[in-house]
């Protein structure tokens, strides 16, 4: 298998903080990429370091075996990145529909087909044809998690990230859009998977990496990986910490 | 009681033509989230184009129009491409300067041009000067002027909801960030708005030397108007910037049919007292002030 | 106490100052060789007198172009200099920038400003350093109460009495008027006016419908003309505000039809813009000029004001209003004062005055000058025009001397000209 995406020594630094150090992985063709770590570990920033949203302070980001660090985000989505986010970026003053249509605009790679005719087809895999017409602000949780992802995948993406896309719902709402991401992922596209949930990790991630302090705690197998002493003490000791 | 109907069909009349001039402001204030000092000079500059292809050099007004409602497009498109795009990452503060200098410089190029002096162009229009309604007259003109405004607003409305490009300066004024991660070229949509405010407002100009005599001095009264009616109508959306341009309008005809003498005070004081119920304007989109 | 003893201070300086010059007189054979004049000056050049600022700067700019660059002063060549600040039409401006002219600048004469509250600031400050100005930009009666004669001479008529001629001679015309409305700007010199025009119009019997006070920056006249419609029977809508104001009346009058039987579009229809903007419209539409190229007043340069009329618009490119006429004839004034060193330092301040205010009727392209008491030019009135043909020409109608035309009265509707 070869790599889709090289993290190479990536640093990022704001002012005194190093959210993320001397960070290297690589995601394959075609996986899922489970991407675990406690609080503030620096999950986030490592997906705005490769969607474009930061520049890193240091290291090489290669896709599909071009650098793409320091590039705008709309360049790198073309390119065939697209993210989710963690608190939801809808854009308020539309539909459902027209959030996806958006997306769908800009792609490199059409197949032959219209903006309209993706968007249908996105927003059918997701679920969401039944609301479509909807203003996001009234949309529930999970339905603009999934019109989320319905908009990374309009956008013709190879990569897609999702951010703690099921935190906040419940177990049928999860299988859902779990089952919406391995359906995308069986198309051929490869995901990364940050997420809190571990049994949602474990359900889908083909291999994991666990992130601490801004740095590659551990990575492997998911079974192999969250059974490692190392990474039980790291994030069962945040949890607690969150608890207090 | 026909009085009040007379002070609002004016008040509206003009307020199509405010309408008109802050739609661009509108849009740009909600897509780059800046206040745009040298809106005014769009309009002015769009008068100006007009008077001088049409009065100097004899093009038919109509055609004189777009083309001076086009070049202000393009100078939309420069001064955003040459001043505003390189200090956009500044503080807010420096854009507002800047546009400021830019107004000042624009204007002391359009004295050179035009002389520090007011020109009209008097439109022969065929059919009755004057329609009555009742016994109410009502110019032909400002109801063809009315008319157009009205078209240039729904052609706005058209492009904004139906192609892609109105897609994409609606994701950008929505949220850039988020607009940008799924493939919209911000910097490109912050040109095309700047040239869309530019073309908008060029056409208001190019109505309004028809109307009123028309200086490069007046173009701060075109800003701060434009400025007003999107307090008003609420930013960033087509309809509120038209609905605040009449009710800038009725605002601005009664007050000065009243009180004249304390006309600038009673709109401003409306205006405070609009802000303090309605933050976001009447019609506003409200999340988007960035700047 | 500490206040009398500056006071005698001052004097006791001036004193011995005065008496070193006059030993410089009496020593020499003439005075002092001066090798310039400096001629001080501040204007309103950005701000709503903007353009009318342009007009005086260069119409002061004509009279040093007409003397060549040089003066005599007591009957020795001296260059002419000029200073000419920016005083944004604020009063505490002036009254800085005066201070400057006098203490700093050492300007010789001081030309007047634009504006009341700017020219009363700045003959407060000359009579602080007991100098002299000479103005053309107030007609306010306030400049002659508190610094008319000892410290500003003016060169244009008393404010109130501008509307006189006009409504005297409306007031003949047949049908007879007898009822007016006025539009007043918000600014004391054209509440002058209006009063005028208010006390003028009541003494002929004329009633005064609405007085319209609109402030300095209103853009839009179609509220007052709408209010001037619903007012019912006007017979004379009189302007007291400037060019665009009486462009914007006319363009409301004709738009909503308003036809009442005179309308007097003011002090300034005869600024090109106003006819260029109006064309036919401004057809049967009265004004007053106190200056016409067409008047045959002429000083040493100029035979006529015609010949001052196109020495003008050679020179800047574009018509001169009775402003550039009375703005010229300052430095003119000043230029004929110094010239004679008999009495003593020709530009010494007391000199000045004394034979300023005994000029008597010099003559310029301003007209005859000569002064009352309070400093204030003596004028018969302001003249009475009207616009007459299609392509409307000035016909002057009052007074009589200057009179080649006759009246078209009562104007025919706007609507029913063809
Ligand atoms: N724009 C920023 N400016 C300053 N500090 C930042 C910024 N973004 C992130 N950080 C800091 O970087 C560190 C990593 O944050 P990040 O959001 O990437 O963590 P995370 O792993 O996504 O956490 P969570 O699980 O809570 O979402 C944190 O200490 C955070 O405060
Ligand atoms: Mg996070």
């Amino acid at each position: 298998m070869s790599a889709i995406l090289e993290v190479t020594k990536v640093g990022k630094r704001f002012g005194g903080v190093e959210a993320v150090r001397d960070l290297s992985f690589s995601v394959a063709q075609g996986e899922i990429l489970g991407m675990i770590g406690p609080n503030g570990a620096g999950k986030t920033t490592v997906f705005n370091l490769i969607s474009g949203v930061v520049e890193p302070t240091n290291g090489r980001i290669v896709f599909d075996g071009k650098d793409i660090q320091g590039k705008r985000p709309d360049q790198i989505c073309t390119a065939g990145i697209a993210r989710t986010f963690q608190t939801s970026s809808l854009l308020s003053g539309m539909s459902a529909r027209e959030n996806v249509h958006v997306a769908s605009l800009f792609r490199r790679e059409k197949g032959g087909r219209t903006a309209d005719q993706i968007t249908d087809q996105a927003l059918a895999l997701c679920g969401l044809t039944g609301i479509a017409a909807k203003q996001t602000d009234q949309l529930t949780t999970s339905e603009q998690k999934r019109v989320e992802v319905a908009r990374a995948y309009a956008t013709g993406a190879r990569l897609i990230m999702t951010d703690e896309v099921v935190a906040g719902l419940n177990g049928v709402e999860t299988d859902q859009i779990l089952d919406i991401l391995q359906g995308i992922n069986r198309e051929g596209i490869t995901l990364i998977f940050v997420e809190h949930d571990v049994r949602a990790v474990m359900r889908v991630s083909h291999r994991l990496v666990v992130l601490a302090e801004g740095t590659l705690l551990a990575e492997g197998d998911p079974q192999v990986v969250a059974r490692s002493a190392d990474v039980i003490r790291v994030y069962l000791g945040s949890r607690y910490a969150d608890a207090r | 009681m026909s009085e009040i109907i007379e002070i609002i069909i004016f008040g509206t009349l003009r307020g199509a033509i405010f309408a008109l001039a802050a739609f661009g402001f509108s849009l740009v204030l909600g897509v780059l989230g800046i206040v745009n000092f040298a809106h005014g000079v769009f309009v002015v500059l769009g008068a100006l184009i007009t008077w001088s292809l049409t009065a100097q050099i004899g093009i038919n007004i109509v055609v004189a129009s777009l083309i001076a409602a086009g070049s202000m497009g393009v100078l939309g498109v420069f001064i955003q491409k040459v001043f505003i795009d390189r200090v956009f990452k500044l503080h807010p503060l420096m854009i507002l300067v800047q546009t400021f200098g830019v107004a000042v410089v624009a204007t002391q190029l359009a004295e050179l041009a035009w002389g520090g002096g007011e020109r009209s162009l008097k439109v022969e229009f065929p059919g009755p000067a004057l329609l009555t309604i009742g016994d109410i007259y009502i110019p032909t003109w400002d109801i063809v002027i009315f008319v157009i405004s009205l078209i240039a607003a729904g052609v706005l409305v058209m492009i904004m909801q139906m192609t892609p490009l109105g897609r994409a300066v609606r994701a950008c004024r929505d949220n850039i960030d988020s607009a940008s991660l799924v493939g919209v070229d911000v910097g490109r949509v912050f040109l095309i708005t700047m040239g869309i405010c530019g073309i908008w407002s060029g056409l208001a100009g190019a109505l309004v030397i028809t109307l009123k005599p028309t200086g490069p001095y007046m173009h701060f009264f075109w800003t701060l108007d434009a400025f007003l009616v999107v307090v008003i109508g609420g930013m960033g959306s087509i309809s509120g910037a038209l609905i605040g341009g009449f009710l800038y309008g009725i605002i601005n005809f009664a007050a000065y049919y009243y009180l004249p003498n304390q006309a600038p005070a009673i709109i401003f004081a409306t205006l405070i007292a609009l802000l303090m119920i309605r933050p976001q304007g009447l019609f506003g989109l409200g999340t988007t002030v960035r700047k | 106490m500490s206040k009398k003893t500056m006071a005698i201070k001052r004097r006791t300086f001036l004193g011995s100052a005065m008496g070193a010059a006059s030993m410089v007189a009496l020593g020499a054979p003439a005075i002092a060789q001066r090798k310039t004049v400096h001629f001080g000056a501040s204007l309103p050049l950005t701000g709503p007198y903007e353009k009318v600022s342009k007009v005086y700067k260069d119409a002061y700019d004509l009279w040093t172009q007409t003397v060549g660059g040089k003066v005599s002063v007591g009957g020795q060549d001296a260059d002419v200099k000029w200073t000419i600040y920016d005083d944004e039409n604020k009063a505490a401006r002036t009254a800085e920038l005066t201070e400057r002219l006098i203490s700093s600048d050492k300007v010789d004469c001081i030309v007047g400003t634009y504006g009341t509250d700017t020219v009363l600031a700045q003959g407060a400050i000359a009579r602080k350093y007991e100098r002299i100005t000479m103005q053309a930009g107030a007609a306010s009666a306030r400049v002659d109460e508190q610094i008319g004669g000892h410290t500003t001479f003016t060169l244009i008529g008393p404010s109130r009495n501008y509307p006189t001629l006009a409504i005297d001679h409306l007031a003949k015309q047949n049908p007879k008027p007898k009822t007016m409305a006025i539009i007043t700007m918000d600014d004391p010199v054209y509440q002058e006016f209006a009063a005028g025009a208010i006390a003028d119009a009541e003494r002929h019997g004329i009633k005064i419908v609405l007085n319209e006070v609109l402030p300095m920056n209103t853009q839009d006249l179609r509220p007052t003309v709408l209010k001037i419609k619903r007012a019912g029977d006007v017979d004379i809508i009189y302007n007291t505000g400037w060019d665009l104001i009486c462009i914007k009346l006319i363009q409301e009058c004709v738009a909503l039809d308003v036809n009442p039987k005179a309308i007097v579009g003011g002090h300034l229809t005869t600024n090109p813009v106003v006819k260029e903007t109006l064309k036919g419209q401004l057809q049967y539409i009265y004004g007053i000029t106190n200056w016409l190229p067409q008047m045959a007043y002429k000083d040493k340069y100029y035979a006529n004001c015609q010949a001052f009329a196109d020495k003008f618009q050679a020179t800047y490119n574009y018509a001169p209003t009775y402003h550039a006429a009375m703005a010229y004839a300052i430095p003119y004034i000043y230029q004929h004062v110094i010239a004679d060193g008999s009495e003593g330092d020709p530009l010494d301040s007391k000199i000045m005055r004394k034979r300023i205010a005994a000029l008597n009727n010099l003559e310029s392209v301003w007209g005859p000058i000569k002064f009352n008491d309070k400093g204030r030019i003596l004028t018969p009135g302001v003249p009475v025009l009207q616009w007459q043909g299609t392509d409307p020409k000035v016909v002057v109608l009052a007074p009589d001397a200057l009179a080649n035309g006759k009246d078209l009265y009562p104007m025919p509707a706007f609507n029913k000209r063809g």
